[in-house]
């Protein structure tokens, strides 16, 4: 990327934006600022921003709308920021599209973290070459997965379950995106499949299940896949 | 009626397996005593034990066998209740211990027990079955004789007759019937070495019903009895395999159940048949108005044979007629029964003089049902008393019926003198005998009858004032007047029963209706108490409460009751079974209780007072009461649903409100709190340089203040949100190790800095938990042990033991006093370490683990650890039923 990053941050309080904007700065991104909505679409609808930071409690529309409407007209990737903590607005937000959630008030270090592994994601290349990560190698082509140079033998759910975390790295997918990509089930009933084929999928793939390094637990949302 | 219309009730038996829920059963099932069935029973239960199965011993026959004493050491054992009855010493099952015990297996020798006196069932298979509600597994032992429908063939074959009996279906519900089988020669000699039996009853035992003869019958009606009921077995399972392409045709058996001690000889020889056929067996009485003015003794004797019949297995069905055998047909066409069972009626010569008996009347009107006719025994010689009740002659009514044809006889005479023709005065005296069979019944008719004869030979006839009788013609006068006397007495007779019967039935209607109308008006469970208290006692004629329970399950006082009776009362409100006097459960109380079971759940009980001595009970009250429990209950249940919407209404309210609050305080705390967080974490990184020392400690310090806050806010948040009253929390299936992956992987994404050991082991089980809470637990944990044990050495580790995942913190800190160590979950308590610790707390973050742990039905503490240092702990117990 030749030109620095452009991350639109969308709040109705004037000091959080002041601050995430000096930080941002200097951290080497270009920013844009929205206070409503409707300036919020606005601008990603002109300036093209590479991410957008989202507040929820917004004025004039709900941010969980502004999810769905930025989902609607592309793949520009959103973390939601936000003061609510229910995990309903938590998974709302992200089956609505939104990359990744932080609960305020949050560390700036771990926002600059979680924006960094957002747009690296961006860059990665898709299609059926093989992807590496870290001592993980996914072949979706060969349908093989190795760990450490060694084959690892995953069962029809399983590798199915990997493909689609492997897909979106860095990404919370939460739990009901699971069941239905996976297993084609649209009820959360289900939940526990997925945590029961997760544990099988780590004791396979993590070389210190204990430690895992490829697979998160997002407790109550979902899992997130790191490089 | 079509013939193959599809019986529901019958779709719903096969589609309907018993209860999850319940414990199983287990038989060992012997053919006479000593065949070694309690040693078979314990052997089984060793082995079960070694496999790692929670089996305790109930209660075992005392034998002293010393191979069965041997097996029994290695049990362990609920020991059994002592009851002092009379001047003896008497033990028994300890029910409510083996309840409180909740083993998995609980082994109860000798199921055909009957309790002592006091006990709280009448036989030990009731102790049995409640064993089996809450869930246990009960293994027993049975000899076949003590079956109710092998009784009286056990009794015939070996001439002996045993007393205590197990109804049919408790040992048909068996999930499981071992037969123990010992050679009849074996078993003859363990006898004579005394093995069974002591050396004094072992030689009479032997000539009795030990005779190789009898124990031959005896085994092989044992294994019979055990093929048939896995012959069946199998056969439920094909109509289940097939129960979505065909109808299951079942054959339905009816029995016509009398007022007769021979009924429950009708009723053995059915059940056999019906078990046979493989077919339902119905119990119907029609209850005519004969039968609605029987003797006392004859009451209780059809009481009986419904019991026997239900114990049987059979549904009983008592349907009020006037005609029992086209009643009962067209009750079998309604049921679609194919076979209809009626026994042979001895005696009653009158009844077959008057009309066609019920047998035959069946066999013109059934049609395509079969019709079996089976001859009884001869009435054991129990009728005595029953004959002396009713057959004693009714004096008195004699006495007013001569009174009232005296009187006629004189009306007669003062007729005669007006010159009235003998056509007119044989009139007035049979007006006389309809006077009297009107107000005083049959035997008063056929006697005034008599006494009309009588009178109209010696006042009227020619020669006057004798009773020789001059024109023979008149012997033809006399027969009429005495055939007519007699039929006029029978039909006032049956008309009176009607109408005493119609008024009987009117009554209850005119009560059940006075009821329904003075509880309408009523929303409040206590009015409604107070007036049906007196309603129901009105209606009975004798003193009947209605108590409710309050929310602590206590009875209202100031009532007289005592606290055994209070026992009573929760009792019958626990199992919605009645019970008291008059019934088959602690029958020695005064009282007689019933629940009031609402559709949903018991709501109170009616507790009913013996009538005063001396007054006869009415007959058909339990019936009455019963309609009345259940108007009753239907007026409870309607208040009892207005309070719960009423209060679920509030709750809503509440919980909105306060959500709301919680929401906006959340929302307005957490602004500006990012707000001053942010700013200075970028002052921090920014304006640094151009500080000197003591500013940049200043910004330092406010830094570290503003985080200290936001976690004390967010720590209230999350108390205050478990902490709410009545807010159902979604457990979920979870791997053990997520929560604390999920844990560790925040604090170290928050702190990069620290350092924390994770050990896990490999194979976990699923708990049933809320994920985030049991994580936030887990972090609060972690935090504490690096604000107030330095960080240095933390462990965490997962440990699986006793059914329970233990999740430990483990620090090198300070240790926490031993005094101090249940107190510091409290809220709003720290420790002496962290009060003299720099970081500052509130104490909040371990009142939230304890809230956690109660949510997920674990249990949080804090115990020391070897070589120095504190060990935070959370147990979370494995449920059985992992998907």
């Amino acid at each position: 990327m030749t030109k620095e990053p452009l991350i639109l941050i969308v709040d109705d309080e004037e000091p959080i934006r002041a601050f995430l904007q000096t930080n941002l700065t200097r951290r080497g991104y270009a920013c844009a600022e929205a206070a409503t909505a409707e300036m919020a679409l606005t601008l990603a609808a002109s300036l093209h921003p590479d991410l957008v930071l989202l507040d929820l409690g917004l004025p004039d529309l709900d941010g969980q709308q502004v999810v769905v409407r930025l989902r609607q007209t592309g793949e520009v990737p959103i973390i939601v920021v936000s003061a609510r903590d229910q995990e309903s607005e938590k998974v709302k937000a992200l089956e609505a599209g939104a990359d990744d959630y932080l609960n305020k008030p949050f560390g700036l270090e771990e926002l600059a973290a979680r924006i960094r592994v957002v747009l690296r994601r961006v860059g990665v290349a898709s299609g059926d070459a093989p992807k590496t990560f870290g001592a993980l190698t996914w072949d979706p082509a060969a349908h093989r997965v190795f760990v450490g140079g060694q084959e690892a033998h995953l069962t029809p759910v399983e590798y199915r379950l990997l493909g689609v975390l492997a897909s979106h790295p860095g990404r919370i997918l939460t739990h009901g995106k699971l069941l239905e990509q996976v297993w084609g089930l649209h009820s959360n009933e289900f939940v526990h499949y997925v945590r029961i084929a997760m544990a099988g999928l780590r004791k396979k793939l993590e070389p210190d299940p204990g430690n895992p390094q490829f697979i998160h637990t997002e407790a109550g949302t979902g899992y997130r896949f790191f490089e | 009626m079509e013939p193959d219309r599809p019986d529901p009730d019958a779709l719903l038996a096969t589609l309907e397996p018993s209860s999850p829920d319940r414990g199983l059963l287990k038989v060992f099932l012997g053919y006479a005593a000593g065949v070694g069935k309690t040693f078979a029973m314990l052997q089984a239960a060793t082995s079960a034990l070694n496999q790692g199965r929670d089996v305790v011993t109930g209660w075992v026959e005392p034998h002293n066998r010393p191979e069965t004493t041997l097996q029994l050491a290695g049990l362990e054992g609920v020991a059994p209740r002592s009851l002092t009855h009379g001047t003896l010493q008497l033990w028994e099952l300890d029910l409510d211990a083996c309840l409180a015990r909740r083993p998995q297996v609980v082994l109860v020798d000798e199921l055909a027990h009957t309790n002592a006196p006091g006990s709280r069932h009448e036989k030990r298979w009731q102790d049995v079955e409640e064993l089996r509600d809450a869930g246990i597994e009960v293994w027993t032992t049975l000899n076949i004789q003590h079956l109710d429908s092998m009784n009286d063939v056990v009794a015939r074959i070996t001439g002996v007759l045993v007393q205590e009996t197990v109804p049919d279906k408790i040992f048909d519900s068996a999930q499981e019937v071992e037969v123990v089988d010992v050679d009849p020669e074996d078993l003859i000699d363990r006898l004579s070495q005394g093995k069974i039996y002591g050396p004094d009853q072992a030689p009479r035992a032997l000539g009795g019903f030990f005779k190789k003869d009898n124990l031959l019958v005896l085994r092989e009606l044992t294994l019979r009895r055990a093929a048939d009921r896995v012959g069946r077995e199998v056969d439920s399972a094909r109509t289940q395999a097939h129960v979505q392409k065909i109808w299951p045709v079942r054959e339905r058996l009816m029995v016509s159940v009398g007022p007769s001690p021979l009924s429950e000889d009708l009723l053995r020889h059915a059940a056999r048949l019906a078990r046979n056929l493989g077919a339902q067996l119905l119990a119907v009485v029609i209850e005519t108005p004969g039968l609605r003015v029987l003797s006392p003794a004859a009451q209780a004797q059809l009481a009986k044979n419904l019991n026997v019949a239900e114990s049987l297995g059979a549904e009983t069905v008592v349907l009020r007629g006037e005609e029992v055998a086209r009643d009962l047909v067209a009750y079998a066409r309604y049921r679609n029964v194919t076979k209809l069972v009626l026994g042979k009626n001895r005696g009653h010569l009158s009844w077959r003089f008057w009309r066609r008996t019920i047998g035959d009347e069946l066999l013109r009107l059934s049609g395509d049902i079969d019709v079996y006719v089976l001859s009884g025994r001869n009435p054991p010689p129990v009728k005595s008393k029953n004959r002396e009740a009713s057959g004693a002659l009714p004096w008195k009514e004699f006495g007013w019926s001569t009174l009232i044809l005296g009187l006629f006889t004189a009306l007669g005479v003062v007729f005669e003198s007006w010159g009235m023709v003998e056509a007119n005065l044989i009139l007035t005296l049979l007006l006389g005998v309809v006077v009297s069979a009107g107000f005083f019944g049959w035997a008063a008719s056929v006697f005034s009858s008599v006494l009309a004869v009588f009178a109209f030979n010696f006042f009227f006839t020619e020669p006057k004032y004798s009773l020789s009788v001059a024109n023979p013609q008149y012997y033809l006068v006399f027969l009429f007047l005495l055939v007519v006397g007699a039929v006029i007495g029978i039909l006032t007779q049956r008309l009176r029963r009607g109408v005493v019967a119609s008024r009987e039935r009117e009554q209850r209607m005119e009560s059940l209706n006075r009821m329904h109308k003075e509880l309408a008006g009523l929303v409040d469970a206590e009015g409604i108490c107070t007036v049906a208290s007196g309603l129901v006692g009105e209606i009975l004629g004798r003193r009947a409460r209605v108590l409710q329970p309050d929310a602590q399950g206590n009875w209202p006082q100031g009532e007289g009751y005592d606290s055994q009776e209070a026992a009573l009362f929760s009792w019958v409100l626990g199992h919605g079974q009645k019970a008291g006097r008059g019934t088959s459960t602690l029958r020695e109380q005064r009282l007689s209780v019933w629940p009031l079971a609402g559709a949903r759940k018991a709501l109170g009980v009616l507790v009913v007072e013996p009538v005063a001595p001396g007054v006869r009970e009415a007959p058909g009250q339990d019936e009455l009461i019963e309609s009345l429990t259940a108007s009753l209950a239907s007026a409870l249940e309607r208040v009892d649903l207005i309070a719960e919407a009423k209060a679920q209404a509030l709750a809503v309210e509440t919980e909105r409100t306060r959500n709301a609050l919680l929401h906006s305080l959340s929302h307005d705390l957490r602004t500006p709190l990012t707000i001053i967080a942010g700013s200075i974490e970028t002052l921090e990184a920014s304006a640094s340089s151009r500080l000197d020392p003591g500013e940049s400690s200043l910004l330092a310090t406010v830094g570290r203040e503003t985080r200290w806050l936001s976690r004390q806010v967010e720590n209230l948040l999350h108390l205050s949100r478990l902490t709410e009253v009545g807010v159902p929390w979604t457990l979920e299936w979870v791997p053990a190790e997520d929560p604390v992956l999920s844990a560790v992987g925040r604090v170290r994404s928050l702190h990069p800095g620290w350092a924390i050991d994770l050990k896990v082991p490999a194979s976990l089980p699923l708990l049933k938990i809320e994920p985030r809470l049991v994580e936030q637990a887990l972090v609060n944990y972690l935090e504490n042990a690096n604000d107030y044990a330095g960080g240095a050495g933390v462990l965490v580790e997962v440990l699986l033991q006793d059914h329970q995942v233990e999740y430990r913190v483990l620090d090198r800190g300070p240790g926490v006093a031993e005094g101090e160590r249940a107190a510091i979950f409290g809220k709003f308590t720290r420790g002496e370490a962290a009060k003299t610790s720099p970081n500052r707390g509130t104490g909040l973050g371990l009142a939230i683990v304890r809230e956690v742990a109660r949510v997920n039905g674990g249990q949080a503490g804090v115990e020391s650890r070897p070589g120095g240092g504190s060990v935070f702990f959370l147990k979370i117990p494995v449920p059985d039923d992992q998907p």
